[in-house]
């Protein structure tokens, strides 16, 4: 039986310093914080913690993510410190990581090393094509 | 239906600079109270509400078949900070937002990609304006 902790999703443990920059025309607004990834029950599941500020807005996150061994893909459950929940789907094939939910999705890349994560996140728009909306970087600390 | 408006809620209408044959934006209208309000003051005037709940513009749609028959009012469901105007649509004169938590600094992360979005859906002189003021402020858009 397929496990996380054995999976490509692996990659993700540990700490993470996360930078980001939501950009509008004449204006770039910064995010900063903390991403930590750890395998929860006996390696079945990981536990992201998330503790970012965008200007001003703390945001706490907690997700859950479980693996589909059928697909290969991630179930990410999460929950915010806004009162907000949802659920995404992740896949991480090779280098190339991919998150995807209801009017949202990342798509990035992770270096070989697993120290780096780059990418950007991207809103649906009522029109259904994607609008730029936050370039991250993700540094492993430990 | 009858629309009962709260004397807030009636005030804010009355406040916004409206006319007839204006275009009218409002972000985040919930059920659709105000927009009905709008779309009934006025002979020639017409409303593109929009709402991050798709629970709100059922109820908003449910609730407003007379305006919404008669062309005067759109409801559209639609997070601000991904908005974008929608092909058949053309700019709006004024846009408004009553209690919306990207606009009145509750959210920073999507404060900047909602104005950018409420600037290009707004004609060259449009005009936003939140609640918060006596009872509306203006809210510039100059940066964006």
């Amino acid at each position: 039986m397929a496990a996380i902790s054995t999976s490509n999703f692996r990659r993700l443990i540990g700490v993470w310093k996360t930078f980001g920059q939501i950009s509008s025309e004449n204006q770039v607004l910064e995010l900063a914080g903390t991403d930590s990834y750890e395998l929860i029950l006996d390696g079945k599941f990981i536990l992201h913690k998330a503790d970012v500020t965008i200007g001003s807005e703390k945001s706490e996150i907690f997700e859950m993510i479980s693996l589909d061994e059928t697909t290969n893909k991630v179930k990410m459950q999460y929950f915010n410190s806004k009162g907000e929940s949802g659920i995404m789907t992740g896949e991480l094939t090779n280098n190339n990581f991919k998150i995807e939910g209801e009017g949202i999705k990342f798509s990035g890349m992770i270096n070989s090393e697993n120290s780096t994560i780059v990418g950007k996140w991207y809103l649906q728009t009522n029109n259904k094509s994607w609008k730029e909306f936050i370039d991250m970087k993700l540094e492993k600390q430990l | 239906m009858e629309n009962k408006l709260s004397k807030r809620l009636g005030d804010i209408v009355t406040a916004l600079p409206l006319k007839d044959g204006m275009r009218i934006l409002e972000i985040g209208c919930g059920p659709g109270a105000i927009a009905r309000e709008i779309a009934n003051r006025f002979d020639n005037i017409y409303v593109l509400a929009i709402d991050r709940s798709a629970k709100a513009i059922e109820l908003a749609k449910k609730n407003s078949a007379t305006e919404t028959e008669s062309g005067k009012l759109t409801f559209i469901q639609s997070k601000i900070e991904a908005f974008e105007l929608p092909e058949n649509e053309e700019l709006f004169d004024i846009a408004f937002a009553v209690r919306v938590g990207a606009l009145d600094g509750r959210h920073p992360g999507i404060e900047k990609a909602s104005l950018t979005s409420i600037s290009k859906a707004l004609k060259k002189n449009g005009k936003l304006y939140i609640d918060g003021g006596d009872p509306l402020k203006e809210i510039s858009l100059k940066n964006y």
